[in-house]
């Protein structure tokens, strides 16, 4: 495509991305001030008294209107400032970077061995449609989504970690400190992610490839002649990349969100456990900062997404 | 990995469920108060290594004024000397940063400082050092020791090395307040430059100082190679790992990725000692215990918070939470406390049937109902759980309504809903000072905001304005014997500490703050 | 219709589905006289037992019958499936007629609304309104059904749409007749079959909801035992007794996989381009 093509569409997918980014941010604050009960309270410690409790509303601005307090959060945010921790005084921004890396390596990890195994499978069964392999896949797939991650988590550590000692059961490394024990500390919870991840990537590579396989395009080609291996591979995956790319864009959100359990199950100091601890205990630049991360990390995912669509199917050119 | 790894694994599991079954079911010893095991045969202390420890929580603030946790002590020891220090055997006050004091009169307290120390940035900590930091306590806007420094008048420098404290009355805590936060010393200078940043910093005089604070992952501490004390400082460092899952991180000391964890939870004795880790168990202040709102019903009436104390089966509490290790307690202070009063044992035994006496009487013949506020981690769950069957078989219907453990407070003595809360209280290393956050009118922590028995504030005043040490007992107990037969709050049992360790580390002592500290202890060369 | 629901029937996983849930149902019913001991009985002399004549699936950490507790967890943990169903439904339904058949600005407005709604991770979205709203399985539930309802939200529209362009063709010709009349006439029942598929998909991404938000500690309070609680106390004791984590799972599991597989089942037979012969 030309470069102003490129430009427009861009520009394009930026307008409508804008609106949803503003009000997200607009959801995430909105959502913690109409916490009932008092915050300052919370802050003031274990013996306090009226007269301190009023000292920490003004000192922290919680009585200040509404609209107020959102603007101001949202234009420090704009200008990278996110604020500090209410409960430990630290930059939320130092926490996030802090901790996004820990759990970036366990999602990572989960996504790559979601589509390594999934595609596989998906299209293995899409081969022999009704044959025993596709049964078996098909179960795989229906188990994998009805399992819940956590509790596989906790069979994963029950087993690999407890009984057979072959990779640690909580903790976390940091890439850069040291690969290897990274990988083997994410081992476990990226499995626990994964399941539900292979699920879903195998039911749809499945779909998919059934679909593109009897399509009109492709029954004609089989009946001009073309050999089916030949057909198979270059016209029915490339039709898949879009929906291949869809389910990786929902595989983002949900792990990100699946995280959150199997961070705690693992006592992994990532973005998980960071909003757990934050949002009970009413911290709420903290909340604040990591839902606007993990937001921002989806949207800006779906919107190289989308991009990716138009360029790989110049037919897809949707609204 | 070998079939007959994965039999050990098994068989160990096995043995600790039937241990821990046996313990729950009353069979085994409960657990002696055991002290560090390890060579017969006395090594001789030795400098160096770093010891690395797992804490569950990190802290609220490394300002010893500002924080707001219990646990954040474990922290602050390391980094802060007090000017008073506690004997943690007897806890009695003994020579911290001040050397000696005394008290002129009633109302003057002057303490004679150390020479020659100083904090981690090289400032000397002189008196006017100390000045400006129990000015600071005293009036601070982020100080939450505020209350604690209630009595004091004012501060004087009376010597390069003196201080003189004027108190507004007679107040015999004050010499334990100044073993606690409030007395903790911090360098001036840093304070200045830190400004409202000086929770992330802590420049104390202590053992080790702060040198990085990665949040809620590591704390690493360096010897203080001014420190005043010899053979306090052993270890070259300390390193404290974040890990706030108790599983996970006796698991690491397994490992040997870790070499101490503390507070670990009953369940897990079992694994220690099979693990071959050293176990060190004993009891402490903090203790679990129901707090009443008396101010309205059903609550306000005498008979019924007396019906609370017979409806329970404090054993049984013990044995199914804690598998006995918990000493379940009537009144708040445990065996050995200075203050611990022999009369009140066997009293309030569990009698369900007079305890629906009580309740008939009070004019609550079918019952109660009461909302509870309670903590919604396991642990709390669990007693939860427990409580409502016992509470159950006396008509005393709990309704709970959980929440987490930083907001119990606000919900139950801040917003004041509700008509009782069950949590842990960390306990105050002064009998007087606990009584006072507990029952004082203005006190937050008292939901009733009001006097709980005739006689109570003039008792507790009375207390505080003694010096000797056998008047204070007594007075102590009088306090105590008002709130016991008033019923104005329902202990369950004292938290026990269990702490597991490698077998390289000596010379480590539990004590009654279930506060782990680090001075004296020493690792064997590996 | 009928003639989906004998497909239906004739497909062997599906009919098994169906078959667990409603025994699933009569079991939550009849919970009381099903369980053979009190869910909240404490016994210190049997902890952590295992199967025997008098505990069919063996006690937990304070000696209650595990499977009278799961028993009487049936019905605790299909309730509060529903009701974030419901809640999403209650929400989403009137959203989504509202933005396709209006259309327009208001439209717009809704869908990003919508679009905004859908792009957080749903667990993390529902932490925050729970902790907002306060715990409790009440307060968690309807959390998740928020979360929910932007999915129900935007099938409707699609259904509503399409109806929509259907029917300028008929109210070109049957002028006068209201929208409301033209709503509850085409536009439901059209909207139904897929929404009844995608509401038993929810099911079972509610039921996996409600164990994360127990789990975390969020969810059900004491005494109550759902399926979710079950597990954090297993995981508490995952040390002593590893084997406690299995029976609230497996529950957890065949329940998920039994609303799964009746939703897409569901979605095959009622699927007009299919014919079922």
């Amino acid at each position: 495509m030309q470069g102003s093509r490129w430009s427009r569409l861009l520009g394009r997918r930026l307008v409508q991305v804008g609106p949803v980014a503003i009000l997200a941010t607009f959801v995430v604050f909105a959502l913690v001030q109409l916490i009932p009960g008092d915050l300052a309270i919370a802050l003031a410690g274990e013996h306090t008294t009226e007269e301190r409790i009023a000292e920490i509303r003004r000192i922290h601005g919680l009585d200040r209107p509404f609209l107020v307090q959102y603007g101001t959060w949202l234009w420090d945010a704009v200008r990278g400032d996110l604020s500090v921790s209410l409960l430990t005084g630290e930059s939320v921004l130092t926490s996030i970077a802090q901790r996004l890396p820990n759990t970036l390596v366990v999602v990572g990890s989960a996504l790559v061995i979601s589509m390594l195994v999934g595609i596989p499978l998906g299209i293995a069964a899409s081969i022999r449609p009704g044959s025993r392999l596709d049964g078996f896949v098909t179960v795989i797939a229906s188990l994998g989504i009805a399992l819940p991650g956590f509790w596989l988590a906790m069979i994963l550590v029950a087993t690999f970690a407890m009984t057979f000692q072959w990779f640690p059961a909580s903790g976390s490394v940091a890439l850069t400190e040291d690969w290897r024990a990274s990988l083997r500390h994410a081992a476990l919870p990226a499995m626990a992610l994964a399941a539900s991840g292979i699920a879903e990537v195998a039911r749809q590579t499945r779909s998919a490839l059934l679909e593109v396989l009897s399509s009109q395009y492709v029954r004609t080609l089989y009946a001009k002649g073309l050999p089916q291996r030949l057909v198979f591979w270059k016209h029915g995956l490339k039709n898949i990349s879009v929906t291949l790319l869809t389910v990786f864009g929902l595989l983002v959100n949900r792990m990100l969100g699946a995280t959150v359990v199997v961070e705690a199950v693992f006592a992994i100091p990532g973005m998980g456990s960071l909003i757990v601890n934050a949002a009970t205990g009413k911290d709420f630049p903290v909340v604040q900062g990591v839902m606007l991360t993990m937001v921002a990390i989806v949207i800006v995912l779906n919107l190289l997404i989308d991009i990716l669509y138009t360029a790989l199917d110049p037919r897809v050119d949707r609204r | 990995m070998s079939e007959k790894k994965m039999v050990d694994a098994g068989s160990r599991v096995a043995l600790g469920r039937r241990q821990w079954i046996s313990m729950v079911g009353g069979m085994a010893a409960a657990g002696s108060l055991g002290l560090a095991s390890g060579d017969v045969l006395a090594q001789a202390p030795r400098r160096g290594g770093v010891l690395r420890i797992v804490a569950p929580l990190q802290p609220t603030s490394m300002d010893p004024y500002a924080g707001r946790h219990g646990n954040d002590h474990v922290y602050l020891f390391p980094a802060f000397d007090s000017l008073i220090d506690v004997d943690l055997d007897t806890l009695e006050p003994k020579p911290g940063l001040a050397q000696s004091w005394s008290f002129p009169d009633s109302t003057t307290l002057v303490l004679n400082l150390r020479p020659g120390v100083v904090f981690h940035d090289g400032t000397p900590c002189d008196a006017e050092a100390v000045r400006y930091n129990l000015e600071r306590a005293k009036s601070h806007e982020r100080s939450n020791v505020k209350i604690d420094m209630k009595s004091v008048d004012s501060i004087a420098v009376t010597g390069p090395s003196q201080v003189t404290l004027k108190l507004t009355k007679p107040d015999s805590v004050i010499l334990m307040t100044l073993a606690d936060r409030a007395g903790m010393m911090s360098s001036p200078t840093a304070i200045k430059a830190a400004g409202n940043e000086y929770g992330r910093v802590a420049v104390g005089a202590g053992p080790w100082r702060l040198v990085s604070w990665k949040d809620n992952e590591k704390l690493v501490y360096e010897r203080h190679p001014q420190y005043w004390a010899k053979d306090v400082a052993l270890l070259d460092g300390l390193e404290f790992s974040v890990i706030p899952e108790v599983n996970t991180g006796l698991r690491t000391v397994v490992a040997g990725q870790n070499d101490f964890v503390y507070g670990l939870a009953p369940q897990q004795k079992p694994i220690i000692e099979r693990s071959g880790l050293q176990m060190v168990q004993g009891s402490t202040l903090a203790t679990w215990q129901i707090y009443l709102n008396y101010s309205k019903p059903p609550f306000d009436n005498v008979k019924v918070r007396q019906a609370m104390h017979y409806a329970l089966d404090r054993d049984e509490f013990s044995r199914l939470t804690t598998a006995g290790m918990a000493e379940p307690t009537t009144q708040t202070l445990p065996r050995g406390h200075w203050g611990y009063d022999k009369t009140l044992e066997g009293t309030y035994k569990h009698d369900p049937k007079r305890a629906r006496e009580l309740l008939a009487e009070a004019g609550y013949p079918n019952g109660i109902d009461v909302e509870v506020i309670g903590r919604n981690d396991q642990r709390s769950q669990q007693q939860a759980e427990v409580l409502i069957e016992q509470y159950r078989k006396s008509g005393i219907r709990l309704k709970f309504m959980n929440v987490p453990a930083n907001e119990l407070g606000a919900k139950f003595m801040g917003e004041r809903i509700g008509n009782a809360a069950v949590s842990v209280y960390t306990g105050r290393v002064d009998p007087s000072q606990l009584y006072s956050i507990m029952f004082d009118k203005s006190s937050f922590i008292n939901a009733s905001r009001m006097e709980g028995a005739p006689g109570l504030e003039a008792a507790m005043e009375a207390a505080r304005a003694v010096y000797d040490k056998e008047a204070r007992r007594q007075a102590v107990w009088k306090i105590q014997r008002i709130v016991h037969e008033h019923a104005l709050y329902v202990p369950l049992a004292l938290q026990p500490e269990l702490d597991a360790m490698s077998q390289r580390v000596k010379g480590f002592k539990p004590n009654l703050l279930g506060k782990p500290r680090f001075h004296g202890v020493w690792l064997a060369a590996s | 219709m009928s003639a989906a629901i004998r497909a239906l029937l004739r497909n062997p996983t599906a009919a098994l589905s169906l078959a667990y849930l409603l025994l699933l149902l009569v079991m939550s019913v009849a919970a009381p006289w099903i369980a053979p001991h009190p869910p909240t009985m404490q016994n210190a002399g049997a902890v952590l037992a295992p199967p025997n004549s008098q505990y069919l699936l063996g006690t937990d950490d304070l000696g209650r019958d595990v499977f009278s507790r799961l028993v009487h967890g049936a019905p605790l943990t299909l309730s509060a499936s529903f009701l974030a169903v419901t809640v999403a439904c209650l929400i989403g339904l009137p959203l989504g007629l509202i933005a396709g058949f209006v259309g327009g600005w208001l439209d717009e407005a809704l869908s990003r609304i919508i679009d905004t709604l859908l792009s957080f991770p749903a667990i993390v979205l529902a932490i925050g309104v729970t902790g907002a709203l306060g715990i409790g399985l009440t307060n968690s539930m309807i959390a998740v059904g928020l979360v929910f309802s932007p999915t129900i939200a935007r099938l409707v529209r699609g259904q509503t749409l399409i109806v929509r362009s259907e029917l300028y063709v008929d109210a070109a010709r049957s002028f006068g007749a209201s929208d409301a009349r033209l709503i509850l006439r085409h536009v439901l029942p059209n909207a139904v079959q897929p929404v009844i598929v995608q509401v038993t998909l929810l099911l079972a991404a509610a039921l996996l909801a409600e164990a994360s938000l127990s789990f975390l500690g969020l969810g059900v309070q004491p005494p109550q035992p759902s399926w979710g609680a079950m597990l954090a106390r297993a995981y508490h004791y995952m040390e002593i007794a590893p084997e406690q984590m299995y029976a609230p799972g497996i529950a957890i599991l065949l329940t998920a996989l039994a609303f799964n597989t009746l939703g897409e089942a569901l979605r095959v037979a009622l699927d007009p381009t299919l014919k079922h012969g």
